[in-house]
């Protein structure tokens, strides 16, 4: 028994550092959802000839479809060069239990793309003008929040890795499942800014992120195994 | 009872059984709904605050509801489909798609309609809304995801699977507005009508209009499912006879 | 017994100033109503049609045309 529980938890840790070597090797991986996220929130003040009041109440708005956008555009190659060398199929048939090693391979991909979004999030903040009290529940709200999204965007990557062509339909399936994250972790920000309490909200992102890590692997498994057939 | 259940899965059973029983679901179907609308739009005494605006109710309730029913039940159909991989469960759910996304048009266009008389708005980002506007987006997802694969076993599992992981919007739309509520201050513009102090004449068209509808749902489905199954069992012998037997008839 | 609650078809139509709203949620209703009614049978008359024809290039296919020679001809009747 111990010496399973060794191998899945060294699977587990080889999966990790996979991932994590390939985003290195690539900077782009990392990059791009990054460079995607700050111009397309630049694009929102740089359009408009917003006055900087009304920049800085729908900033929280602006951040967060952005970071959604950017986390569902970088998922979209999560499971591609995996299934296009049979590397996917492999995973299928082995002994190891794919729930764990998907969301490890999930927790891996964060890391690289949505972290540092959490982690620029304030910068951006200041391009949009938001106000002092909207910072510290926009980066928690995004810590809490993007690896939902990544979770969910993975179903979606999952379901459409075997069709060609498949990043509006992507769009069209997983941002409706996103919505919630969306509007609780933008009404995280806005609350704040209102002075009302925040812990309600918070707890619910919480709830969501924990819905998603327990269930998200589960359909994602059973959409790979559609996907390969 | 059970047999009659396990008979209804097969796709030739379920076609020959529905045959029968389609022109009574018909007729039924649209006496109850002219019941039901005829009453509301004519014989129901006016809301003595809404007016005659309020018959729009007759509409939207019913088919808001029905959207939601109609999805828990494609959701049922996608798990035994993947689960005990019946083909009728999956031509089912396919069916339910259309009919799923209409009845969710209906009761947001009509909602809206109702709205702006009444809360001067035809649209507000609250809870209920939103979350059916959600709603009518994984309907289309679902629809769109099955009609992306070529293989047809692929499309039916795909969208089975995607069925159930938008079931987890079922349960927001029913308590969003209960944490809607709790987290922000301001009451909800659009709560949920008092219903206890109407008196019957109001209320009655209302069973009629949505057994109606339900009715109405089951035929639309049922019809769309008997295309499916014809298309799929093409090939199988029953078919080849009924196409003759129509043949002689046409 | 209830009664009509209208004075009149005008009255009716007219639905106490609603007219609007009303109409346009029922009129919305009824379109979708008959599309959704519509769009199955005429998917049936198409598949119907599509199927008898596919049907009878497989008879074709399969019968034996009259210009064989008996020694060939099979039990089948042509055309079946």
């Amino acid at each position: 028994m111990k010496r399973q529980a060794l191998g899945l938890l060294a699977c587990l840790r080889a999966t990790l550092l996979r991932e994590l070597q390939i985003a290195a090797s690539s900077p782009g991986k990392i990059v791009n959802p990054l460079m995607f996220f700050v111009i397309a929130s630049a694009l929102f003040p740089l359009s408009g000839r917003l006055d900087l009041a009304v920049l800085g109440s729908i900033a929280p708005g602006i951040l967060w479809v952005t970071a959604l956008l950017a986390v569902m555009l970088s998922m979209e190659g999560l499971f591609r060069s995996d299934f296009d060398d049979g590397t996917l199929e492999q995973l299928l048939l082995s002994s190891q239990p794919l729930y764990f090693h998907l969301l490890v391979k999930v927790l891996g991909h964060w890391l690289v793309t949505g972290l540092p979004l959490v982690v620029i999030a304030p910068l951006l903040g200041l391009l949009l003008n938001l106000p002092a009290a909207g910072y510290q529940p926009l980066i928690l709200g995004l810590l809490l929040g993007t690896p939902t999204l990544s979770l969910v965007a993975a179903i979606g990557t999952a379901l459409t890795v075997g069709l060609a062509r498949s990043g509006l339909l992507l769009a069209v399936l997983v941002l409706p499942l996103s919505i919630p994250v969306l509007v609780f972790g933008a009404g995280v920000v806005d609350t704040a800014l209102n002075g009302l309490p925040v812990a309600g909200l918070f707890s619910l992102l919480g709830a969501l992120l924990l819905l998603a890590a327990s269930l998200a692997p589960l359909a994602i498994a059973a959409s790979l195994r559609i996907s390969v057939q | 009872m059970l047999q009659w259940l396990y008979k209804l899965g097969s796709p030739r059973h379920f076609y020959e059984m529905t045959t029968g029983f389609l022109p009574w679901l018909a007729g039924t179907t649209f006496l109850l709904l002219g019941i039901g609308l005829v009453w509301g739009l004519g014989f129901a005494p006016p809301d003595y605050q809404m007016g005659d605006n309020f018959r729009i109710i007759y509409i939207h309730v019913p088919t808001a509801t029905g959207a939601i029913w109609i999805y828990a039940m494609m959701a049922t159909m996608a798990a035994m489909h993947l689960v005990w991989n019946l083909k009728v469960a999956d031509m089912v759910a396919k069916s339910c798609g259309i009919v799923g996304t209409s009845f969710c048009a209906i009761a947001l266009f009509t909602g809206a309609f109702w709205g702006k008389p009444t809360w001067g708005t035809y649209w507000i980002w609250d809870a209920k809304l939103t979350s059916f506007l959600i709603l009518l987006f994984v309907y289309v997802g679902v629809m769109a995801l099955r009609s992306a694969f070529d293989s047809e076993t692929s499309a039916s599992k795909a969208a089975s699977v995607l069925t159930l992981v938008g079931v987890v919007n079922l349960p927001i739309i029913y308590y969003a507005a209960v944490w809607w509520n709790t987290l922000h201050q301001g009451p909800s513009v659009l709560g949920d009508r008092d219903a206890s102090a109407n008196p019957p004449e109001i209320w009655i068209p209302a069973f009629f209009s949505g057994f109606g509808l339900i009715g109405l749902l089951f035929l639309i489905v049922i019809l769309h499912t008997r295309n499916e199954i014809l298309y799929r069992e093409r090939r199988a012998q029953w078919v080849q006879e009924l196409l003759d037997g129509e043949r002689a008839h046409a | 017994m209830p009664e009509f609650q209208f004075e009149g078809m005008a009255d009716f139509l007219a639905m106490g100033g609603h007219a609007y709203f009303v109409w346009m949620s029922y009129g919305f209703f009824f379109v979708v109503l008959a599309f959704n009614l519509w769009l199955p049978h005429h998917q049936r008359s198409r598949l119907l049609r599509l199927l008898r024809a596919h049907q009878s290039r497989q008879a074709a296919r399969e019968s034996p045309p009259s210009a064989r020679p008996a020694a060939l001809q099979t039990n089948t009747p042509p055309g079946a």
